[in-house]
C-alpha cells in the first residue's frame, strides 16, 4: 500500500512539474505576443515587419531566459512562431526566425552568466551586469537575424535592430525599477509605524 | 541545489532595483535633502547633529538613520571638522548635485510647457 502511494505521489509530482513547465511556456508566449502587438500598434516605432526603433519584446527574451531557462526559450519560440506566421513567406523562414529569436538570447545569457559568475540562482547579479546582459542579448539577436536576412536577400538593419532591442529592454527594465521602488516605498511606510511602536 | 525560479525572480528584482540611475528617496530623505539644499544655497554648513534635531515631525533617531541612508546612497558626504572630530558636516556629492539639477530641469520644462 505504502509503495503504491509513493508511486502515485511520484507520478503526480511528475505531472505537476510538466504542467508547471507548460504554464511557463504559455505565459512567456502570451507576454511576447502581447508586447509584440503593442509595439506594432505604436506606429511611431515601426521601421519594417521585423525591425522597430524601440522593440519592447526584447526584454521578454532576456527576462524569460534568466528566470526560466529552457522553458523560457520554448515559450519565446512559441510566441515568436505565432507572431511570425503572418509575416513569413516560406516554411524555413517560419521556423528559422523564431529559432534565432529564442536561441540567441539563451546563448548570450549563458555566456554572460558563465563570465560574470552570478551563481545558479542569480544571487550575485547586479544592475550593471543586467545592463550588460541586455546589451549582449540585443547584440547577438540582431546579429543573428541580420546574418539570416542577408543570406536570404532581405534588407539588413543591423544597427537599427540593435538600438531598438537595447532601448526596448532599457525602457521596460527602468519601468520595472520605478515600479519596484514605488512598491518598496509603500512597504516602508506600512512597516514604519509598527517599528516605532515596538521600540 | 536545484535552481529555483522564485529565488531567481527575487534576485532579478533586486538587480533591477540596483540598475544604474538616481536612487529612490523616501519622503523623509527628500525632506532632509531639501533642508540641506536650502542651507547650502544660503552658504551655510549643516552638521549631522544639528540637522537631526530640527527635522519637523521626525524623531532624532529616525533623522540619523535617514542621514545614514542618504550617505549609503551616495547622496551626501560626511566631513569631520578639522578642530573637533566629533562634529560632522553634511556636504553634497556629485550625485546630489545631479539630482537637484534634474529637479530644476523638470521645473523649467514644466513652466515652459504651461506658458
Amino acid at each position: 500500500m505504502r509503495a503504491y502511494m509513493q508511486e502515485k505521489n511520484g507520478a503526480w509530482n511528475q505531472w505537476s512539474e510538466i504542467f508547471s513547465t507548460v504554464k511557463v511556456i504559455f505565459l512567456v508566449a502570451v507576454v511576447w505576443i502581447f508586447l509584440y502587438y503593442l509595439n506594432q500598434s505604436i506606429g511611431f516605432f515601426y521601421l519594417n515587419d521585423y525591425v522597430s526603433w524601440i522593440f519592447f519584446p526584447a526584454t521578454v527574451r532576456l527576462l524569460s531566459v534568466l528566470l526560466f531557462g529552457g522553458p523560457g526559450v520554448a515559450g519565446l519560440f512559441l510566441g515568436c512562431l505565432v507572431t511570425t506566421i503572418p509575416l513569413a513567406e516560406t516554411k524555413v523562414a517560419l521556423l528559422m526566425i523564431p529559432a534565432i529569436s529564442s536561441i540567441s538570447p539563451y546563448i548570450a545569457v549563458w555566456v554572460c552568466l558563465k563570465l560574470m559568475r552570478t551563481g545558479r540562482n542569480l544571487q550575485n547579479l547586479t544592475g550593471a551586469q543586467l545592463l550588460i546582459m541586455a546589451f549582449a542579448t540585443a547584440s547577438l539577436s540582431s546579429l543573428a537575424h541580420s546574418i539570416y536576412f542577408y543570406y536570404n536577400g532581405e534588407p539588413v538593419f543591423l544597427w537599427r535592430m540593435l538600438i531598438g532591442d537595447f532601448i526596448g529592454s532599457l525602457f521596460i527594465l527602468y519601468m520595472a525599477k520605478a515600479l519596484l521602488n514605488r512598491y518598496s516605498r509603500t512597504r516602508r511606510k506600512l512597516v514604519h509605524p509598527c517599528q516605532k511602536g515596538s521600540s | 541545489m536545484k535552481s529555483n525560479a522564485y529565488l531567481r525572480f527575487l534576485h532579478l528584482s533586486q538587480a533591477i532595483q540596483d540598475l544604474p540611475g538616481l536612487p529612490a528617496l523616501d519622503a523623509t530623505e527628500e525632506r532632509i535633502l531639501n533642508m540641506c539644499a536650502d542651507a547650502w544655497h544660503q552658504g551655510g554648513r549643516v552638521t549631522v547633529t544639528g540637522l537631526a534635531k530640527i527635522v519637523p515631525d521626525v524623531s532624532e533617531r529616525t533623522s540619523y538613520r535617514r542621514i545614514k541612508d542618504l550617505h549609503s546612497k551616495d547622496m551626501i558626504a560626511l566631513k569631520s571638522d578639522p578642530d573637533d572630530k566629533r562634529v560632522k558636516y553634511i556636504e553634497p556629492t556629485s550625485l546630489c548635485e545631479k539630482y537637484f539639477e534634474s529637479l530644476d530641469r523638470f521645473f523649467v520644462d514644466a513652466s515652459q510647457a504651461k506658458s
